[in-house]
């Protein structure tokens, strides 16, 4: 027996240039499906990489990433895999792994970015847009900023989406077609994302939630079944995750409260605009559908020709809502992404031409209604440093810091990385300092002159960081230690009788 | 003289009917007639066979008045002595295949009985399987096919036994499990064994470490090629290689003869549920002949047997007791006396779907032409007796729909099941049957078939079987499975590299992954079990040294990925059979693994001391019953 059609997902070749009857309009030029997708993927990709090669030259790296980079550079420098116990989310992390630089880590984002993009687009053609209403869309919110932020600068986050959508495909091919295998592929790509972001076991909780509505089978060991096959990686995933956490440091739930990826707002360090609490979290909501109308515009065609999935389409966002107001952190451009994402996924595809055309518009006031609104935080000032083409005074600051912080030998710099990621990052290497992944870092706080030659501190005590003793060397140096550098966020305590290494 | 001697009977002018004789002798009627000449002209068999098979007329009325229409004399060879010099001229399966027996000699004319019409062809064949001189006289008497192979059987009992026996060892000697280790087996095994003692005394360190990354590595790599097999067999689960459509197209005037072979040790119990089940197999009765092998020594199935009154279709087949007591040696004396084109094995428990028969017939047709075996899946209509026979349904469901249907596709050999294969006869003559010494005779034969350049396939249709039920009859059946693995590992690396020149890298590498690998899983697990849970109660550091950053790496993969991954991939086997209520017991895999690894140790101390023993699975002890529709448990 054949197999069925398969509607809306990504199993059949990409012809994105193709019409509907799947005939290229450029005649009987033949090339090879996979040359057809490199080639579109090289194109989305190009520009993203130009985009972020950009922000590199002008020291732009986002927190995400200099995160990423310095734990790599880390377990790198140490030769101990195991420290990845302390790194989440550790996909991304792994990524990296080959070449720690802020660099790659902007590259890798692009080339998710651009992957996701791609699949996008296939789905556009697929529900029956013709090319330029697709590149229009898709352009559209490409160009938006939190498009072109996650692409660049959140590889976390575009990687998570990148996994989403790809789920959603299998998904729809298990619920159905019926396909058993895409049912374990989702699966397991839910699992994955958990190793990617927190916030996969909400979104495999939505999977699961929706399934039954699609079941063409709709019986309780149906329900069970798919239930089960969705939900159990995610669930072992956390739990493997807990178990490495437990072993390598005693919390299972370390990885939840890492100052630079905590779950919760109130463990980050260096979030710029926490929101908690209902009203704060819807307010943040409205501002990201103000700033996404493509998403409330898709609501209403998928109300009119896919009730159906309503819950569905509606589910991401209630997530957004409900972990805001919960505490826990799902950032702007983040929760921008998402809400494109699903627009451009959830787009109907049996629907009229005229209603296509909605679509195109909502993509371009898209474009235009994301940057009269802009980004906040971190995002912001990307933005600002593109604009202007000028790198910010807290790049140059780095990037002075890492000159001097280079020429210092192996594990003599005492610093906290949970503050300081970004120095790390910034100098290329883990080798200079000893931080608290090392055994003699307790032992160095206490006695910094028997242990180290410097220390690097902030100018102002860091919460959830580095803990009462280095939040007293704010306010002073240790003794046998001098204050040999200050910048307007760091500052370098030197052991007397030494000088600072030749930057 | 040279010319073939008439029959001494003189022949009628008109030859009469043979179906009108028997109305007219009053043992057949004339409605019944009528019921088998339809049947004749839809299945275009001969119409004494097709009046035995419908039990309408006795055989030895039949060939009586056979023998009355050839105009010739009727013997009933069983109250008669044959000459055993003279029969052993020729060869028993000479005799059965052509359907003659030599009675006796005197002078220059020997009397030959027979159970069809002699012809010029059939006599030059009898002159050859003699060596007749050209001056013999040849004297026909008919008698019955059953009476030729009751003879057989009596006069050549220690050949068709020797045959059934030592025939693969004797053939193909390294294919045998025969010997349990060949000598350079043995060596390596030894100079191993001493090595690895030496290096723990003198460097235990390094050893123990380069024996723990070698397990980890290897399980690593198992839980991979599951993964990618089982998924590879997902991707094909819709797909029927053989649809409804083209069974139904089938003629049974096309159909060939089937040969049923059901080996039966201590199951009076089940043999009339069997009889019966084997009664609802769409498959014409005269084309199918069913040979149920009862050892000799079990005289109670024998009279449950034939207490169960089989139709005529069905056939007792003596095995004579001697070592080996196995299945396989069973199933090779049954082999001897097979007729048919097609031979398929079933269990005494088991269930088949009823166009099972017909579908293989199929699936040869359309297969290619080295397609010797196809396998049909096996399922449990007890699936949901206790937690056992759950866990069992899991474990057979995601082997046979899932894993199978992979190795097919992605063209690894294919270990055959305990049972419903079906074999090309002609093939598994020319592979030695299956081998008597091997306990998993049937996970042996997919592999030399394999070795020699056949194909099995998988088949769509199921046969339902009784799952154990109960864990020290599952220890037995399982420790049995996986002495069986390791006996087939043994054999076929005899000669590794012959083996990747047979079949290639792939697939050895795939033969060794699951035949070799199997039974290394279970017994590797316990101690590396025993060394976490150690830990994980005492916190102990003694393990540290074994487990250096990289290995602890690939060890904590293996525990937490490969653990999920194969509870997971577990999960996979409720799906095309819609068994979803047993999806939350894939859960307990691990518990169930633990009774794995017990029958792994078992199996290995009998692989050293009784190697060739066969442990026997008591069936029939489950609450459920089977109904026609499927599954019930």
């Amino acid at each position: 027996m054949p197999a069925p059609e398969p509607a809306e997902t990504m199993m059949t070749p990409l012809k994105p240039w193709s019409n509907t009857t799947g005939q290229s309009p450029r005649g009987n030029r033949a090339l090879l499906p996979w040359a057809w997708r490199l080639a579109g993927l090289l194109t989305l990709f190009l520009p993203l990489a130009l985009l972020a090669l950009e922000a590199h030259r002008l020291l732009f790296l986002s927190n995400q990433h200099a995160h990423l980079v310095a734990k790599a550079l880390l377990v790198l420098d140490r030769g101990r895999v195991e420290l990845i116990g302390f790194v989440y989310p550790p996909l991304p992390f792994l990524l990296l792994l080959p070449w720690p630089h802020p660099l790659w880590a902007s590259l890798l984002a692009a080339l998710m970015g651009s992957a996701v993009a791609w699949v996008a687009l296939g789905r556009m053609v697929r529900a029956g847009f013709a090319p330029w209403q697709s590149l229009l869309t898709l352009g559209s919110a490409m160009l938006t900023p939190a498009a072109l932020y996650l692409s660049t600068q959140a590889l976390s986050h575009v990687l998570m989406l990148l996994l989403l959508v790809f789920t959603w495909f299998f998904f729809l091919r298990f619920v159905c077609d019926g396909y058993t295998q895409a049912g374990f592929v989702s699966g397991m790509l839910l699992g994955l994302a958990f190793f990617v972001n927190h916030h996969a076991l909400g979104f495999a909780l939505g999977y699961g939630l929706a399934a039954p509505f699609f079941l063409r089978e709709r019986t309780p060991g149906r329900i069970l079944a798919a239930t089960f096959v969705l939900l159990f990686p995610v669930v072992w995933a956390a739990g493997i995750w807990m178990y490495v956490n437990w072993v390598f440091t005693d919390n299972p739930l370390q990885f939840l409260h890492h100052p630079e990826s905590s779950l919760f707002v109130y463990g980050r360090v260096l979030l710029e605009e926490p929101i908690v609490g209902w009203p704060l979290a819807l307010r943040s909501v409205a501002q990201d559908l103000l700033a996404t109308p493509l998403y409330p515009l898709v609501f209403l065609l998928v109300l009119r020709y896919r009730p159906k999935r309503i819950g569905v389409y509606l589910f991401p966002l209630l997530l957004v809502t409900t972990v805001r107001a919960w505490g826990m952190v799902y950032e702007p451009a983040f929760a921008r992404g998402t809400l494109l994402l699903i627009a451009l996924a959830g787009v109907p595809g049996s629907m009229p031409r005229a209603a296509r055309l909605w679509v195109v518009l909502g993509g371009l006031l898209t474009l235009a209604s994301s940057h009269m609104m802009g980004l906040s935080g971190e995002a912001r000032a990307w933005q600002a440093v593109l604009l202007q083409a000028r790198p910010r005074a807290q790049a140059l600051e780095e990037m002075d810091i890492a000159r001097y912080l280079r020429g210092f030998p192996p594990q003599r710099v005492l610093l906290d990385d949970r503050g300081a990621y970004r120095l790390v990052a910034r100098t290329g290497s883990a080798r200079p300092f000893l931080l608290p992944a090392d055994a003699a870092y307790p032992f160095a706080l206490s006695n910094p002159a028997r242990f180290v030659d410097a220390l690097v501190v902030p100018t102002r005590p860091m919460p959830h960081v580095g803990g009462p003793m280095l939040n007293e060397f704010v306010r002073h140096p240790p003794e046998g230690f001098t204050r040999a550098r200050a910048w307007p966020h760091w500052q370098l305590y030197l052991r007397q009788g030494l000088s600072l290494p030749t930057p | 003289m040279n010319e073939p001697t008439p029959p001494r009977e003189h022949p009628s002018p008109v030859r009469p009917r043979l179906g009108e004789m028997l109305v007219q002798a009053g043992l057949l009627a004339p409605q019944d007639l009528e019921r088998a000449l339809k049947l004749q002209r839809r299945t275009g068999s001969p119409l004494g066979q097709i009046l035995i098979a419908l039990g309408l007329v006795r055989r030895y009325d039949l060939y009586r008045f056979l023998a009355r229409q050839w105009g010739l004399p009727f013997v009933d060879l069983l109250r008669i002595r044959p000459d055993r010099t003279l029969a052993r001229r020729g060869n028993p399966e000479t005799y059965l295949r052509l359907g003659f027996f030599p009675v006796e000699r005197q002078g220059d004319v020997y009397t030959i009985a027979v159970a069809r019409q002699p012809d010029p062809s059939l006599v030059e064949d009898i002159r050859q399987a003699l060596a007749l001189p050209p001056y013999a006289h040849l004297r026909f008497y008919v008698t019955t096919d059953w009476d030729i192979e009751q003879v057989v059987r009596e006069i050549f009992h220690r050949d068709v036994l020797n045959a059934a026996v030592f025939g693969l060892y004797y053939r193909h000697p390294h294919e045998s499990a025969y010997t349990v280790l060949t000598r350079g087996q043995f060596l390596l095994l030894s100079l191993a064994l001493l090595f690895l003692l030496t290096a723990g005394i003198w460097f235990p360190y390094p050893t123990l470490l380069a024996l723990n990354a070698l397990v980890n590595l290897a399980f690593l790599v198992g839980i991979v090629f599951k993964f990618v097999v089982s998924l590879a067999g997902a991707k094909y689960e819709t797909m029927e290689p053989i649809t409804r459509e083209e069974v139904a197209s089938l003629r049974e005037e096309d159909l060939p003869r089937y040969t049923i072979l059901v080996p039966v040790y201590r199951e009076a119990n089940v043999i009339r549920p069997l009889l019966e089940s084997l009664a609802r197999l769409d498959y014409p009765k005269d084309k199918l002949e069913i040979l149920v092998l009862l050892e000799e020594d079990d005289k109670e199935t024998y009279e449950a047997a034939k207490a169960a009154r089989p139709p005529y279709n069905v056939r007792f087949v003596i095995i004579p007791d001697a070592p080996p007591k196995t299945k396989p040696k069973a199933c090779n004396v049954g082999l001897f006396f097979a007729r048919g084109e097609y031979l398929v094995i079933y269990d005494a428990e088991d269930r088949p779907e009823p166009d099972q028969l017909k579908k293989a017939v199929v699936a040869f047709r359309k297969g290619p032409a080295n397609l010797a075996v196809v396998q049909a899946a096996l399922n449990y209509y007890n699936s949901r007796e206790n937690f056992l026979t759950r866990m069992f349904t899991l474990e057979y469901s995601f082997w046979f729909d899932y894993m199978l249907p992979g190795l097919d596709r992605l063209g690894f050999p294919i270990p055959l099941g305990g049972t419903s294969n079906h074999f090309r006869t002609q093939v598994l003559r020319e592979l030695g049957g299956w081998d008597p010494f091997n306990v998993t005779e049937d996970a042996d034969l997919g592999i030399r078939a394999a070795a020699h350049g056949y194909r099995v396939a998988v088949l769509n249709s199921t046969t339902y079987e009784e799952a154990n039920s109960r864990v020290g009859n599952w220890i037995r059946q399982r420790s049995r499975w996986i002495k069986g693995y390791m006996q087939t590992t043994l054999v076929h690396l005899r000669a590794p590299m012959q083996l990747v020149r047979r079949i290639g890298w792939k697939a050895t590498l795939g033969f060794l992954l699951l035949i070799a690998g199997t039974p290394l899983t279970f017994l590797a697990a316990p101690p590396l079990w025993a060394m976490y849970v150690l830990w994980l109660l005492t916190e102990t550091r003694i393990f540290d040294p074994f487990f250096p950053p990289l290995l602890l790496y690939i060890s904590l993969v293996n525990l937490l990925l490969g653990n999920g991954i194969a509870i997971y991939l577990n999960m996979l086997a409720v799906f095309k059979r819609r068994y979803y209520d047993l999806i939350p017991w894939a859960l307990l895999n691990p518990v169930y693994w633990v009774l794995h690894s017990i029958a792994a140790y078992k199996a290995l101390w009998q692989l050293l001391t009784k190697p060739h023993y066969w442990e026997k699975t008591v069936h029939g002890i489950s609450r459920y019953g089977f109904s026609e529709n499927g599954n019930t448990g």
